[in-house]
């Protein structure tokens, strides 16, 4: 699929599907993710969502691998080989997930892991060393992002085990002491849901360098405005909290990569595919 | 053998545990929808998809042990042979100190765990309910989940919030016995509005309490169920601000979870309904073990 259209003179995106699924846990499905968010990107494609929105006229689609690809290397190649031609041809990759674990492929495209801030948007903590034995389940995505070294900053929290917080936050660290666990290096900051409702992004910005991969596992939302997902958390934060944090985020900074992952088709009843595809267009003309 | 709520392995028997989960399939009028009867095994089940360290609690409530009891056999023959087994259960964690938590079953499952508090002789209950259940007497039958709150009331302290739908008869009795708190209404947080404290939520309660939680307080947008469609609930955030609210001011004793119906169709209900029993065993870890990590 090619959205075609003109050449505009900005940085153009390219969006890269990955319908990987291989661990999710709960309710199945999210391979079919990739499929139902571009069936929305194309109905939605021609109506401006708010100021701030920009039309995705010049978009490039590529699938990096089929659905039976179930080998986490296969996929990482197939990912971070799609996703470094993207950047060659100087556009702005958007990784289409699949299940979190995608994340591994697109970061591997990036050669300065230090110099790009990984800002997650979750519901879940997904610092465990290994789950159900495999270091690449969704629930290790940023475990792994940082072995790569990438600073980390972790927004919306709500949903850990002890062992990988004291792992990677230090033991003790319970997240109750005000909301917002920090360490590193590399740097990683954790804010809970509850942290960021009360707190705000202010804490967690000096921890956001200039160039930024957002990750945004929609489980993150809450299942009242986003059902669609495999692992539902509640107490998610609305649509707009998302959006005004993203935009506070890349204010001043250099978006380098992005990815939108975990969509339930099976779980939904097409809102939670139209608000992806939403997010995905917006981080592609960010 | 049922698997245990929230860990893998279970502890051999109660004398061990600090806490007790106890599935009370107590369903006798399909009320607010059939099948309350399997609702703990969903919401066990669920427990299974919960990862256990709360972080706005600060704890992992599974680390000093648990123990899920086998579910309550129930026989309906009579009002008082239906109910004895959950006070009976309610009294002897009480009494050996352990924090009880019971997975239902319909909303009247107060009604016997009332029954259990008042012959220990203390305690109240904080009461969040959706429907005030202050009725006297409904098709017949004195122990409902519209009579439930009521029937306590009889027996010790009773304070009831979050409610948005009321009965005339149950509003009156309510108000007449001065154990009516806040309504959803001010208790949901929104721009503007400054929600009702914890304070009025407890108000008049003597020092050790009971938390009798009806999912039903929930709005349907937290708590997307058959039986649950009417709007102006509690966000799932208002409820546990509220729970930690009623932990910090008052010993609460054990607690109760009643209301899911299923099959609701999707996973999300029992989840919800594991998770929110997740925060209840943290926020009481944390007021039984202060400052400890709780690492065996
Ligand atoms: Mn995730």
């Amino acid at each position: 699929m090619n959205g075609g259209g003109a050449e505009s003179s900005g940085r153009t995106c390219g969006f890269v599907a990955s319908p990987y699924e291989a661990t999710a846990s709960f309710v199945a499905g999210c391979a079919f993710g990739p499929e139902a968010i571009a069936t929305e990107l194309e109905r939605a494609a021609h109506t401006d969502l708010r100021p701030g929105f920009a039309q995705v006229d010049d978009w490039t689609w590529v699938e990096a691998h089929h659905r039976s690809v179930v080998v986490p290397d296969t996929m990482r190649r197939d990912v971070e080989s799609w996703t470094r031609a993207l950047l060659v041809a100087g556009r702005l990759p958007i990784l289409v997930g699949g299940e979190h674990t995608v994340t591994a492929g697109a970061l591997a495209a990036f050669d300065d892991p230090s110099s790009i801030t990984v800002v997650q948007f979750d519901a879940h903590a997904d610092l465990r060393q290994a789950y159900e034995g495999t270091p690449w389940n969704h629930a290790c995505a940023m475990r792994r992002a940082l072995d790569r070294g990438h600073p980390l900053v972790q927004l919306g929290i709500r949903s850990a085990v002890r062992e990988e917080i004291g792992e990677v936050y230090g033991v003790g660290a319970d997240g109750s002491s005000g909301l917002l666990l920090r360490c590193g290096p590399p740097p990683a900051r954790l804010l809970t849901r509850s942290g960021l409702r009360d707190r705000g992004l202010d804490e967690v910005l000096d921890g956001i360098g200039a160039r930024i991969y957002v990750t945004i596992d929609l489980d993150v939302l809450d299942p009242g405005c986003a059902p669609g997902v495999g692992t539902p958390e509640p107490d998610g934060l609305s649509f707009w909290e998302l959006l005004d944090a993203l935009e506070r985020i890349l204010g001043g900074r250099t978006l380098a990569g992005a990815d939108v992952v975990e969509l339930c088709p099976a779980r939904d009843d097409g809102r939670t595919a139209r608000l992806a595809a939403r997010l995905t267009a917006f981080l592609g003309t960010a | 053998m049922a698997p245990p709520f929230l860990t893998a392995e279970n502890l051999p028997d109660a004398t061990r545990a600090w806490a007790v989960v106890v599935p009370v399939p107590f369903d006798r009028c399909a009320a607010p929808a059939p099948g309350a009867r399997l609702a703990p095994a969903e919401i066990v089940a669920a427990s299974h998809q919960v990862e256990t360290h709360d972080l706005e609690a600060g704890c992992d409530p599974t680390d000093r042990g648990l123990f899920t009891a086998p579910p309550l056999e129930l026989d309906y023959s009579t009002e008082d042979v239906a109910l004895a087994p959950i006070g009976d259960a309610v009294e002897a964690h009480a009494r050996a100190g352990r924090f009880a938590l019971l997975l239902g079953g319909e909303a009247t499952v107060l009604a016997g765990s009332a029954r259990g508090l008042a012959r220990l002789g203390r305690g109240g209950v904080v009461r969040l309910e959706g429907v005030l259940g202050c009725e006297d007497v409904r098709h017949g039958l004195r122990a409902v989940p519209r009579t439930a709150t009521r029937r306590a009331s009889e027996l010790l302290p009773v304070r009831s919030s979050g409610w948005r739908l009321a009965a005339e008869e149950a509003r009156a009795f309510a108000t007449g016995k001065d154990l009516a708190g806040p309504t959803a209404r001010r208790l949901a947080a929104r721009p503007g509005v400054a929600p009702a404290t914890a304070d009025e939520v407890v108000a008049g309660l003597p020092q050790d309490v009971w938390l009798a939680l009806d999912l039903g307080v929930l709005d349907p947008s937290a708590l997307p169920m058959p039986g649950n469609l009417e709007p102006g609930g509690l966000a799932y955030a208002d409820l546990t601000a509220l729970l930690t609210n009623v932990f910090a001011s008052r010993r609460v004793l054990g607690a109760e979870l009643t209301g899911l119906c299923p099959p609701t169709g999707d996973v999300l209900p029992a989840f919800v309904a594991a998770r929110l029993g997740l925060r209840i065993l943290a926020l009481a870890h944390r007021q039984r073990f202060p400052g400890g990590d709780g690492r065996r």
